[in-house]
């Protein structure tokens, strides 16, 4: 596929990267000539110097055969533009960072199509919504909802007290309820549990379950759910701002909220736009303030100063001090394995959320959705089953999937959701909820879907 | 300091007072009474007044900042001169302190009177008094301006003088229209209150001075036990529901006719207004619970509540001979006031609503040192220019009132007496405690005392600083310190909430 990216900024250089190693051929429009050169040396793509202001420099960049336009330039004004600009020179899809809801929200004056735009993607405010699904359900460190939410996977982490540690998998109860598709080991291994694989400390454990339905693995894990009753957010840029209106927005729920931010005049904004968030005007490393207005009692601590190391440095404080949960904004790569062992409950990465909501685009179309667990390095897929697909008509204990490092944790048929056991059948046309390592990906889709339509593609994986 | 135009302005101003004369002199006629002469004088040396000022002056374009302060302060003063003409000439009062003083009181829609026997007057006389509350409700500066076009952005200034609470509001862009919405809304008012009036059992004429009363939160009555002379439960209820309408911002109205609603829902110091009230009847009628009837408690405890927070001042019964608990929260609530943009006197609710949220403020500061936290009505932040601002008028305000009650206190009035005559007439209520009760009068009190309980009526009814602006020295020579402010520029809408 052929992609062109306005705006080499974090988000334009990451899907570059991952795009540029998956194969396909990429663009980059970018407005600064020193970050141009230095990115034509390391990235096997064309970079274009442009500010968008010459619709010459698209139609240069070769857009009449693009099949993706991603516009993630600072500026909404200018992404809307682009947006605008390429849909009217080519039959594209066009993805643009907006950021300001006045142009995003639903019922607004604009919307994408007047504007041009397919998908309007804000990565700060999905790490607000990741971030805030996990404040709402304290007791897991990760959430996902499938399926129009009739489903969903959750991880928990095994405390180290739990009873089910040294215990194999097997020992667990039979249940219809939920299916635990994945653990992931401390040591950044992520496994498909087999029925002998045992449970070790700290292990985080996925499991895909129909929503709202209370398992006895939780409370077996030690993790148990209450209500949380008060948050601190440590950093008051976009995320911890959305954060706090998202968080202002649930009812009533006698939630405190309390926001820091370094800069006096960003909390006077804050203060502004925010009503019942108490903001303080202080250092996010600053131990006695934090004490003063009492870390050792929040239930949540959520940091996201906008700097990774103050972030963990943060969120271990927290946590000795006794927060009962901490959750991190993370955008390095490489600190996102080191979360597990500094026992930091859950982090987010908006660079990850937003390769995850985009990643459908250059995959098969029989894929409805794509999620990224971990860093990256597990997904699960939803996907539609193609008529000619050579599982069909079989049960699941036949297929011997987990050897082959892939696990159905979820069928919907017929509007309904089924957590699947060894002797269900898949049929054609199945939603399926399928868990697997990202290096299998290729493998599922070739199972699952229309092999044909995915030869159309090429290589159709972006992430491995 | 364009003099020559003030003097203009003025001379006008004095113009339509003596028009406005004339429906007091046709009932007068209708009735046929003594006091026809009267007014006909009044009319004349109120004219003649006006044309001596207005002679060789001219209406220019450029009326400042400074201008509209002098034509505000002085256009009151002298629609208190002359307002008294008539009660002068007729000899319902002995003195011109006195006529000044009820004249005064008319116009700033007190309500206290000097006149003991009420009931003794002439139908026209006490058309007249009902009639200046009617007038300086709206305000006869905004008035003026909507009957007077190509004043020009100038007009403004005035209005923002003249129109009560922390801030006025435009409600159209210009201010002649938003003079003329303004009085529409208040005529609408009237002539429904009226209306139901009548029909509730009134006579016309009682029931048009009572209107006049009401929308203006006034509180002349032509009885001298007040509305509840009337001993009619119907007319008590219409009187109460259109003093709390008229305790409102009247900018509320203009967005419900513009089919706003959720301006109206929404706005916090409606709901703060509402609160006070119902939470004052409450606590009243259990107070008072063994004093009046069962079925009669919560409208007589209502209406007295009703009345003093809007400062109108009517009653139903002698609240003075209530517990000293009942008669504490009547004396507070006359600090309250109607709600900024309504015909209401006080310091507005607006002002206690932001008070009360810089205390709480405080109180967050104290336990969090280094809080952010913004002052916010109707979820838009109040600037601290504004914030400064209100501080300021409640401490003037505080001030006067300490000032006040002391110089009535040094004149040998009691204390209850002093401090509650000093609180209404300050908040332009009317009736206060003791011997200035509802049941009695103002005329007892030196003449002195009158005549500074009459500028602390101006005082209140303008606002305070616009009325101190005028005394200042520096007002009269240095005009750059008032050039910043003075331009057209801060035309701010103002929706009872948080500019000035």
């Amino acid at each position: 596929m052929k992609v062109i990216i306005a705006g080499a900024g974090d988000i334009g250089i990451e899907l570059a990267e991952r795009l540029v190693a998956d194969n396909h051929d990429v663009v980059v429009l970018e407005k600064n000539v020193d970050k141009v050169s230095s990115l034509s040396n390391k990235l096997d793509a064309m970079v274009v110097q442009d500010t968008g202001e010459r619709i010459s420099a698209l139609m240069d960049s070769g857009i009449e055969n693009a099949d993706v336009f991603i516009a993630v330039t600072d500026s909404d004004e200018l992404n809307i533009m682009y947006c605008m600009i390429a849909k009217k020179l080519a039959n594209i899809k066009t993805v643009a960072r907006i950021r300001n809801p006045e142009y995003s929200s639903s019922g607004m004056l604009l919307n994408g199509e007047q504007l041009g735009i397919d998908i309007m993607i804000d990565p700060e405010k999905f790490a607000a919504l990741e971030i805030a699904k996990l404040i709402k359900n304290p007791d897991v460190n990760e959430i996902e909802f499938f399926a129009g939410g009739k489903i969903e996977l959750v991880a928990y982490r095994a405390d180290k007290e739990s009873e089910l540690i040294n215990k194999p998998l097997n020992a667990l109860p039979v249940s219809s309820d939920y299916l635990v598709v994945g653990i992931s080991r401390e040591n950044g291994d992520i496994i498909i549990p087999y029925g002998e694989d045992k449970f070790m400390p700290n292990d985080v454990i996925y499991v895909i379950k129909r929503t709202g339905v209370l398992t006895d693995l939780s409370s077996m894990l030690r993790s148990e759910k209450k209500r949380v009753k008060s948050v601190m957010i440590l950093g008051g840029g976009k995320i911890g701002f959305k954060l706090a209106k998202i968080l202002e927005g649930y009812k009533k729920s006698a939630m405190t909220v309390k926001i820091v931010e370094k800069s006096p005049e960003r909390c006077r904004f804050l203060s502004e736009n925010l009503n019942r968030t108490l903001v303080l005007n202080g250092d996010a490393a600053d131990i006695n303030f934090l004490k003063e207005e009492n870390m050792e009692n929040v239930d949540v601590l959520v940091s996201v100063t906008g700097s990774d190391e103050l972030n963990i440095l943060t969120a271990i404080l927290g946590k000795k001090l006794g927060a009962t949960k901490v959750i991190v904004d993370i955008n390095k790569p490489d600190y996102e394995v080191l979360m597990q062992t500094l026992e930091i409950d859950s982090f987010v990465s908006p660079r990850l959320l937003v390769a995850s909501r985009l990643a459908k685009l250059f995959r098969n179309t029989s894929v409805v959705s794509e999620t990224f667990l971990k860093d990256g390095r597990a997904e699960i897929v939803e996907l539609i089953v193609s008529d000619d697909s050579p599982l069909i008509n079989k049960q699941l204990k036949e297929l011997r999937l987990s050897a082959k490092g892939i696990i159905v944790g979820g069928i919907i048929r017929d509007k309904k959701a089924i957590i699947p056991r060894g002797n269900d059948v898949i049929l054609p046309q199945d939603h399926l909820l399928v868990f697997t390592q990202s290096s299998n990906l290729k493998q599922v889709e070739k199972l699952f879907c229309d092999s044909k339509s995915a030869k159309r593609y090429g290589r159709t994986m972006m992430y491995n | 300091m364009n003099l020559n135009a003030v003097r203009y302005v003025l001379g006008t101003l004095l113009l339509v007072i003596a028009c406005s004369m004339v429906p007091a002199l046709s009932c007068s006629l209708y009735f046929g009474e003594h006091d026809i002469n009267d007014f006909l004088y009044s009319i004349a040396s109120t004219v003649s007044a006006g044309l001596l000022l207005r002679a060789k002056a001219r209406l220019s374009k450029d009326l400042g900042l400074r201008e509209g302060f002098l034509i505000v302060t002085f256009g009151w003063l002298l629609a208190g001169v002359f307002g008294a003409l008539p009660f002068v000439f007729s000899g319902a009062v002995d003195t011109f302190v006195d006529g000044f003083f009820e004249a005064v009181s008319g116009f700033t829609t007190t309500g206290a009177t000097v006149i003991d026997n009420v009931e003794a007057l002439p139908h026209g006389l006490l058309f007249w008094r009902s009639f200046t509350h009617w007038l300086g409700g709206m305000g006869i500066i905004v008035l003026f301006l909507a009957l007077l076009p190509g004043i020009g952005a100038g007009g403004f200034q005035m209005f923002r003088a003249e129109v009560p609470g922390p801030s006025a509001s435009k409600l159209s862009s210009k201010v002649t229209h938003t003079a003329k919405i303004l009085w529409y809304i208040y005529l609408g008012l009237t002539v429904l209150q009226t209306i139901l009036l009548v029909l509730s059992g009134l006579s016309l004429f009682e029931a048009l001075t009572h209107t006049f009363g009401t929308v203006a939160t006034g509180g002349f009555s032509t009885k001298a036990l007040s509305v509840g002379a009337f001993k009619n439960p119907a007319a008590e209820i219409i009187i109460l529901i259109f003093m709390a309408l008229s305790g409102v911002n009247f900018s509320l109205y203009y967005y419900l006719l513009k089919r706003q609603w959720d301006k109206v829902y929404n706005d916090e110091e409606l709901k703060f207004y509402f609160g006070v009230i119902i939470a004052a009847t409450l606590l009243i009628a259990w107070n008072i619970r063994g004093l009046v009837p069962a079925k009669d408690l919560l409208r007589t405890s209502a209406f007295q509540v009703v009345s003093i927070i809007t400062t109108t001042g009517y009653a139903t019964a002698n609240f003075d001979a209530w517990p000293t608990f009942s008669k504490m929260i009547l004396l507070l609530l006359m600090f309250f006031g109607g709600c900024a943009g309504s015909t209401g006197g006080a310091m507005k609710q607006i002002r206690m609503l932001i008070l009360s949220k810089y205390c709480s403020r405080e109180l967050v500061h104290t336990l969090h040192p280094k809080a952010v936290v913004q002052i916010k009505v109707n979820g838009k932040t109040v600037p601290d220019d504004v914030l400064r601002k209100i501080l300021a008028f409640c401490l003037v305000y505080i001030g006067l009132f300490v000032f006040g009650s002391l110089f009535l206190a040094m004149l040998g009035q009691d204390m209850i007496t002093s401090v509650s005559a000093v609180a209404a007439t300050l908040g332009n209520i009317g009736p206060g405690l003791g011997r200035v009760g509802p049941e009695l009068t103002f005329s007892q009190i030196p003449q002195i005392g009158k005549v500074v309980l009459s500028i602390l009526m101006l005082m209140g009814r303008l606002e305070i600083f616009t009325v101190i602006l005028c005394f200042i020295p520096s007002f009269w020579q240095d005009a750059r310190i008032f050039r910043g402010e003075s331009k057209p520029s801060r035309k701010i809408i103002f929706n009872g909430s948080s500019h000035a």
